[in-house]
């Protein structure tokens, strides 16, 4: 499968221009709310433009390429890779939070490095779940 | 489970693209299938019984009525 090549979903759009609208709200707010409005308008700008590339890109495939890229997406066993590493991942986070919520009751730390430290292990655990799942089946 | 894909589909001399066109899945899949790393659902199971115009029992194996 082409990464950053398909056709996003319509859940995608809307997640997208729903995150701007909420880091505007939080900009004028109390000062440590300026970490959600960082990651509703850097994550939604951030996020379309990404949404945005990928449209153009999908739409510049030829007609077997695009038949190819719909099928890799339909495809039940590639459904099957990332419900697992889905599962995976989200159990990781899952224990992540518990330790973040225990760490900073007793640390003084960043809420933005944390939330920055969980986004990364999220993203890396789902990968490397589905590449682990991927060899595997 | 095992299963007769490959022998099948050497048989007929079809290659594993055609039979992933056919059936609407990656090639990788059949693949998969063939080496015993995938377990089809049903309904790719239908599905590949039916080009081979067989039933599912005779292309899928399970372990207890394997010889």
């Amino acid at each position: 499968m082409k990464i950053g090549c398909r056709k996003p979903s319509k859940f995608e759009w809307i997640f997208c221009l729903l995150l701007i609208p909420v880091g505007i709200y939080f900009t004028d707010l109390r000062h440590y709310s300026q970490t959600l409005s960082s990651i509703g308008l850097g994550g939604g700008v951030g996020a379309l433009i990404g949404l945005s590339w990928s449209r153009y890109r999908y739409h510049r495939l030829s007609p077997e390429e695009k038949r190819e890229q719909d099928r890799m997406e339909r495809d039940e066993r590639n459904r099957a890779i990332q419900e697992k590493a889905a599962t995976f991942s989200w159990r990781v986070l899952l224990f992540a939070l518990l330790g973040a919520a225990v760490l900073c009751m007793e640390i003084q730390i960043s809420s933005a490095s944390l939330c920055f430290a969980l986004i990364v292990l999220g993203v890396g655990a789902n990968l490397g779940a589905m590449a682990w799942f991927r060899h595997r089946m | 489970m095992t299963n007769r894909i490959a022998e099948l589909r050497k048989g007929r001399r079809i290659s594993q693209a055609e039979l992933a066109d056919a059936v609407d899945v990656t090639r990788q899949t059949i693949i998969s299938l063939e080496s015993g790393r995938y377990n089809a659902s049903l309904l790719l199971a239908h599905r590949i019984a039916r080009y081979f115009g067989l039933t599912i029992e005779e292309v899928f194996l399970f372990e207890e009525d394997t010889p």
